[in-house]
C-alpha cells in the first residue's frame, strides 16, 4: 500500500479526518465506468435497434428454429404406429409412466379415473375427434385449444404421448363412477394384441 | 447564552430498545416464512400466508428494524457532532411513538390483506399519509437541530444523514400517489409501465437512501470512535458523497431489464449502476483504510469485527449490484433466488452487521456501563457469520440451478423441464440451507438480545443523568450580507477568496446548510426527471394496442384478490423476450397491455410461473377447479393455503361448501387471470395465436402428415415475429367474448412493416438524445466538482505547508494581518 501523508485535516467530537489523497484504483475504476458508458451509450444510440432486445430475441428465435429444423432433417420423426400404440396398452411399464402423467396432467380436466369432468369421459365408446388410437394421439399432441384441450406435443416426452395414448386405450369400457355423459360419435375400439 | 450544552440520551435509547425489538419480530417472521415456502402445512390461512407474511418480513426488518436504528444513530451522533442538544423533544416523543405504533398497524394491516402490492410500499395510503407526517416531524427535529448547532461545519456523517431525509420524502411521496376508494383501499395513480418505473425508482432508492446513505453516515461515526482511528480522506469523502448522491436515483430500471420498459430506460439503469461502483466503494474504502493501525484490535474486539464484515459486505453487495445490472448477467439472475441472495447480503451483511456493532458500541455507553460479555458478542459474530454465508451461497445455487433448468432445451426444441414445478423441487434442498442460515441469524440475535439485557441491568441508578459538555455558542457569521460589523469589506471578500482556495469551496457548503440541502435535492432530481419525464410526456413508449379494454367489474375484483393475497410474491406477469420465456408461457409482454394496471403486478421473483398469459391456456372450468383444489404438484409448493377459507376453502385448498360465500370472489380471480385468453369463447385457432406460439412447431411429435402443414420455416417465423413487435396498433379487434388477444400486426405486408419500423427509429432517436443530453450533463458536472475538488485540495495541501491549523474554522476569523476588525 501507498505511504500516506496523514495529516490530521479537522477534528469533531474526538473523531479526526485526515485528507489522504483518492486511492488511484478507485479512480480508475471511476473513470473506467465513466468512459465505458459513455462509449456504450454512443455505440448502442448509434446501432438504432442492432443488439436491442428485440433483434436479439428475433436472431435468437430464428437460429433455434434453423438448428430444430436441421434436427428433424437428420432425425425424422414418424408417428408411433397404431400397433405399437396398443401394443403399449398390455405393457405395465408403460401404463406406469402414463398413470403418473395422467395425474398430473389430465385429471384436472378428463377426472381421475378418466370419467370425464371439464374434459369428456374416455371410458366410454363416444368421440369427439376420433376414437382410434393414431386419431387420439393427434388430438393429445396437437391440442383442441378451441374447446380447451391444450396441445401437449411440445410439453410432454415423445414416449409419454404414446404412453398416455395407450393407457387411454386400456381404460376403455372400466365403468368408472359418476361418468359424463356420452358425447361424440360411437367408435367401437381397436383390439387390442393378444385378445 | 450557556457555554454548556446537555445532551438528549433517552430519545437514542427508546430507538435503540424499539430497534432490538423489531429486529426480533422481523427475523423471526423471515425464518418463518423461509420455512413456508418448500414446507406448505406452516401457512395458516388466511392471515398467515407466505403471500402475506412476505411483506411483513420486509417492512418490519427494513422500516421497523433498520428504521429505528438509522433515528437511534442519527439522534445520538448529531448531537455530539454539532455539539448541541436535539431540537424538541416533544417531536421527538412523537416521533418515537409514533412511528412504534405506525408498525404495529402496518403488521395489522398487512396480515389483514390490506396492500397496495408495490415491493417495500405495501402499506395502505392511510399509513403512507402517516408515514410522511412521521417524516416532516423527523426532519423538522433533525434540520431544528442543525439549525441550533454550535459546530459551524456539518461533518461527513450528517451530510448523510441530510441526504437520507430530502430522498426518502421525495421517493415516499413520490410512489404512494393513489387513488383512495376506501380507508384501507387505493389504486395506484400510475399504471403498467410507469408505475413500473415509478415503483423501482422509489425500490431501488429505498436501498439507497433508506439501507446505504444512513448507515454511511453511522459509519462515518461510530467506526472511527470503535477504532479509535482517523477517517481516511475528506476529499474521498466529498467525492463519494456527491457521485452517490447523484448516481443513485438513476439506476432503478435495472430492476427492469427485458420487461416492457423502454429500453433508453433500461440502458441508463445499467450504466449508472455501473458508474455506481466507484461511489458506493469509496465509502467502503474510507471505511477500511480508516482501520489502519487498527487492525491488531479485531482480535480482541467483537464491536470491530462486525464493522469489519460489515464494510467487506457493503463492498461486496455493492459490485455484485453493478455486475447485476448488466443486462445479460439480469437475464440470468433476475426472478431466480440469486436476487434474494444479493439482497441479503446487503442487507444482513451491511444493515444488520453494522447495527449489531452500533448497539454493542452505544447501549453500554448510553446506559453508562460495560458490555456484559465480549465473548458472547463473538459467539453471535461467529454464528452470524456463518448464517451469512451458507444464506447468500444457497441462494446463488438455487438461482443459477433454477435458472439453468428454465432455459434447457431439447435438440428438438422442447423444454427439458416444461414443468415449472420440476426446477421448484430441484432447489428444496438449498431452500433448507437457506433455513439453517436463518435460524443461525435470527439465533444470534437472540444472543444479542441476552447480551444487551444484561448490560442494561448492569447499569447504575444515574444512567439516566443527561451528559453535559462545554460547547460555546456560534458566532454571528460577519461574513453574511447586511451584517453590520466591517465584515463587508474588500479586505474580507479577499479573505473568503483566500479560505476557499486554502480549505475548498465545499468547506463554506458544509457551514451553508440550506444551500448544502438544496444541492443535495436538485442532484437527486436530475436523474428522476429524466428518466421519469419521458415516460409521461413521451407516447411513443408506451405503444397503444387498440383490443387492451378496461378491466371489467368481475376482472377487478379477481385482480382485488390477487393484490390481497401477494401473489407477486411468487408469481410475475411479465414474459421477457427470450425464447425458452415464449416458448414456456407464449409471447412476450408489451407495454401496451398493461395500460389499465393500477398498480402493475409484474412481481420480481418467480418461486411459481408466471401468470400473464395463463389464463388462455386452460379452460375457464380448469381455473376454477384449480383455485379450489390446487393440483396435486401445487400442493406440494405452497398453494395448499392459497385460497383462504373465506372464499370458501379450507387451508388445504379443499372445497367446504358450510362455509362457501357465493361463488363470486372464488370465480372473479380467475376471471381476471383468464382476460389474457381466449376462455372458453375463443375461436378456432385463436388459442394459439394468441399465445404466440406457432402451432406445432417443427417439432410435431413424430410429425409427418398434418404437421407438416404447420411447419414455419425459420424465414417465415423471423417475419411473423417482427411483424408481431413492430405492431404499433394491431388491428384485430377485441372479440365480444371478453378477452384480449396478444398484440400482432394483421399481416399486410412490407411497408406496414416499413412505417413501423421508421416509428421505432424516431423513437429511439428522442430517447438517445435524452440520453445523450443527461449524460452530457452528467459528465459536465463531475468534471466541474472533480476537477474543482482536485485543484482545492492541492491548493489547501500547499497552503498548509504555511499556515497553522488554528484559527482556520471560521472565515469570521481572520488572519491577524488581514483582519478587518483590527
Amino acid at each position: 500500500m501507498a505511504q500516506f501523508e496523514d495529516k490530521v485535516l479537522h477534528e469533531l467530537d474526538g473523531i479526526k479526518e485526515y485528507d489522504n489523497p483518492m486511492p488511484g484504483w478507485l479512480m480508475a475504476i471511476w473513470w473506467g465506468s465513466l468512459i465505458f458508458s459513455a462509449a456504450y451509450l454512443i455505440f448502442y444510440a448509434l446501432s438504432f435497434g442492432e443488439g436491442s432486445m428485440e433483434s436479439e430475441f428475433r436472431a435468437d428465435t430464428s437460429q433455434a428454429l434453423t438448428e430444430i429444423q436441421a434436427h428433424y432433417d437428420a432425425n425424422p420423426m414418424v408417428p408411433p404406429s397404431a400397433a405399437e400404440l396398443l401394443a403399449g396398452a398390455k405393457n405395465a411399464a408403460v401404463l406406469d409412466l402414463a398413470a403418473a402423467r395422467f395425474t398430473k396432467s389430465c385429471a384436472p380436466c378428463h377426472g381421475a379415473q378418466a370419467q370425464g369432468l371439464i374434459g369428456p369421459n374416455l371410458t366410454d365408446d363416444r368421440w369427439i375427434h376420433g376414437g382410434s388410437v393414431e386419431q387420439i394421439f393427434q388430438s393429445l399432441a396437437k391440442g383442441w385449444p378451441a374447446k380447451g384441450m391444450p396441445p401437449w406435443g411440445r410439453a410432454m416426452k415423445p414416449e409419454e404421448l404414446s404412453a398416455l395414448v395407450s393407457y387411454v386405450r386400456s381404460l376403455q369400457g372400466t365403468n368408472p363412477p359418476n361418468p359424463k355423459p356420452a358425447e361424440g360419435e360411437p367408435f367401437s375400439p381397436e383390439p387390442l394384441p393378444g385378445s | 447564552m450557556s457555554n454548556t450544552v446537555r445532551y438528549d440520551d433517552r430519545t437514542p435509547r427508546l430507538f435503540f430498545l424499539a430497534a432490538v425489538v423489531w429486529a426480533v419480530v422481523g427475523m423471526l417472521v423471515g425464518v418463518l416464512i423461509a420455512a413456508m415456502l418448500f414446507l406448505p402445512k406452516l401457512n395458516l390461512a388466511p392471515y398467515l400466508t407466505f403471500g402475506r407474511l412476505r411483506p411483513l418480513h420486509t417492512n418490519a426488518v427494513i422500516f421497523a428494524f433498520i428504521g429505528n436504528i438509522i433515528f437511534a444513530g442519527t439522534y445520538h451522533s448529531m448531537q455530539r457532532l454539532l455539539k448541541t442538544r436535539l431540537f424538541s423533544s416533544v417531536l421527538s416523543k412523537i416521533h418515537f411513538w409514533g412511528w412504534q405504533l405506525l408498525i404495529v398497524a402496518a403488521a395489522l394491516a398487512l396480515v389483514t390483506g390490506h396492500t397496495q402490492a408495490k415491493e417495500y410500499a405495501e402499506l395502505p395510503w392511510v399509513l403512507d399519509v402517516v408515514i410522511a407526517v412521521l417524516w416532516v416531524i423527523f426532519a423538522i427535529n433533525f434540520f431544528g437541530t442543525i439549525a441550533i448547532r454550535r459546530e459551524k461545519h456539518l461533518y461527513v456523517a450528517i451530510w448523510f444523514y441530510i441526504a437520507t431525509i430530502v430522498a426518502v420524502a421525495i421517493l415516499h411521496i413520490g410512489n404512494s400517489m393513489a387513488m383512495p376508494y376506501s380507508w384501507f383501499g387505493s389504486y395506484s395513480a400510475y399504471a403498467g409501465v410507469k408505475d413500473a418505473l415509478m415503483q423501482w425508482w422509489y425500490g431501488h432508492n429505498a436501498v439507497a437512501f433508506f439501507l446505504t446513505t444512513p448507515f454511511l453516515g453511522l459509519m462515518y461515526y461510530y467506526l472511527p470512535k470503535a477504532a479509535d482511528r482517523p477517517v481516511f480522506s475528506y476529499r474521498l469523502s466529498i467525492m463519494h458523497f456527491w457521485s452517490l448522491v447523484f448516481v443513485y436515483i438513476w439506476a432503478g430500471p435495472h430492476h427492469l431489464h427485458y420487461s416492457a420498459i423502454p429500453e433508453w430506460a433500461s440502458t441508463l439503469g445499467m450504466l449508472f449502476s455501473l458508474i455506481l461502483w466507484m461511489p458506493s466503494w469509496g465509502g467502503m474504502v474510507n471505511g477500511f483504510f480508516t482501520l489502519r493501525g487498527a487492525w491488531h484490535k479485531l482480535r480482541e474486539d467483537p464491536i470491530l469485527k462486525f464493522m469489519v464484515v460489515a464494510v467487506t459486505y457493503y463492498g461486496m453487495s455493492t459490485f455484485e449490484g453493478p455486475m447485476m445490472s448488466i443486462k445479460s448477467v439480469n437475464a440470468v439472475s433476475h426472478f431466480t433466488d440469486w436476487t434474494i441472495g444479493h439482497v441479503h447480503a446487503g442487507a444482513l451483511g451491511w444493515n444488520a452487521f453494522l447495527s449489531f456493532a452500533i448497539l454493542y458500541w452505544a447501549v453500554p455507553r448510553l446506559w453508562k456501563t460495560e458490555l456484559y460479555s465480549k465473548p458472547l458478542a463473538t459467539t453471535h459474530f461467529w454464528v452470524a457469520t456463518i448464517g451469512l454465508i451458507l444464506y447468500q451461497v444457497s441462494m446463488w445455487v438455487a438461482g443459477i440451478t433454477q435458472w439453468a433448468m428454465w432455459r434447457a432445451f431439447e435438440p428438438d426444441g422442447r423444454l427439458v423441464y416444461p414443468d415449472f414445478i420440476e426446477t421448484v423441487i430441484k432447489i428444496v434442498p438449498m431452500y433448507w440451507v437457506r433455513l439453517v442460515a436463518a435460524i443461525l441469524f435470527f439465533g444470534g440475535a437472540l444472543i444479542l438480545v441476552y447480551n444487551l439485557v444484561k448490560t442494561i441491568k448492569s447499569a447504575p441508578a444515574n444512567f439516566a443523568e443527561e451528559p453535559e459538555v462545554n460547547a460555546p455558542p456560534l458566532v454571528a457569521d460577519l461574513s453574511a450580507p447586511g451584517a453590520v460589523t466591517p465584515a463587508n469589506t474588500y479586505d474580507h471578500a479577499l479573505y473568503r477568496f483566500q479560505y476557499s482556495l486554502r480549505h475548498g469551496f465545499h468547506r463554506i457548503l458544509e457551514g451553508k446548510i440550506v444551500l448544502f440541502t438544496v444541492l443535495t435535492a436538485l442532484a437527486l432530481a436530475v436523474g428522476s426527471l429524466v428518466e421519469a419525464l419521458p415516460m409521461f410526456f413521451d407516447k411513443s413508449n408506451v405503444k397503444e394496442i387498440a383490443s387492451v379494454k378496461p378491466y371489467t367489474p368481475l376482472e377487478v375484483l379477481g385482480r382485488d384478490i390477487y393484490i390481497r393475497e401477494g401473489c407477486y410474491n411468487c408469481h410475475s406477469q411479465l414474459v421477457r423476450p427470450f425464447r425458452y420465456e415464449t416458448e414456456r408461457y407464449g409471447e412476450y409482454s408489451k407495454a401496451g397491455e398493461y395500460v389499465y394496471d393500477h398498480p402493475f403486478q409484474w412481481g420480481s421473483k418467480r418461486t411459481g410461473p408466471d401468470l400473464h398469459r395463463v389464463g388462455g391456456k386452460y379452460p375457464s372450468l380448469w381455473h376454477v377447479r384449480h383455485m379450489e383444489g390446487p393440483a396435486l404438484d401445487d400442493a406440494r409448493l405452497g398453494h395448499a393455503a392459497l385460497p383462504a377459507p373465506s372464499d370458501g376453502l379450507d387451508r388445504r385448498g379443499q372445497h367446504r361448501p358450510e362455509n362457501a360465500r357465493p361463488p363470486l370472489r372464488r370465480h372473479a380471480l380467475h376471471g381476471w387471470r383468464d382476460r389474457d385468453g381466449p376462455g372458453q369463447h375463443r375461436g378456432p385457432g385463436e388459442g394459439d395465436r394468441h399465445r404466440g406460439r406457432a402451432p406445432a412447431r417443427p417439432r410435431g411429435p413424430r410429425g409427418q402428415g398434418d404437421h407438416g402443414a404447420h411447419r414455419l420455416s425459420p424465414a417465415s417465423r423471423d417475419r411473423h415475429q417482427v411483424e408481431e413487435s413492430r405492431s404499433a396498433g394491431p388491428a384485430r379487434a377485441r372479440r365480444a367474448g371478453g378477452s384480449r388477444p396478444a398484440p400482432r400486426d394483421d399481416g399486410s405486408g412490407r411497408r406496414r412493416r416499413d412505417v413501423a419500423v421508421l416509428q421505432e427509429l424516431t423513437a429511439r432517436t428522442g430517447a438517445t438524445a435524452w440520453a445523450i443530453a443527461s449524460m452530457l450533463f452528467f459528465l459536465a458536472v463531475w468534471l466541474f466538482v472533480t476537477v474543482r475538488v482536485f485543484r482545492a485540495r492541492a491548493e489547501e495541501l500547499d497552503a498548509h505547508a504555511r499556515l497553522p491549523l488554528e484559527g482556520d474554522g471560521d472565515p469570521a476569523e481572520l488572519p491577524a494581518g488581514a483582519s478587518p476588525r483590527a
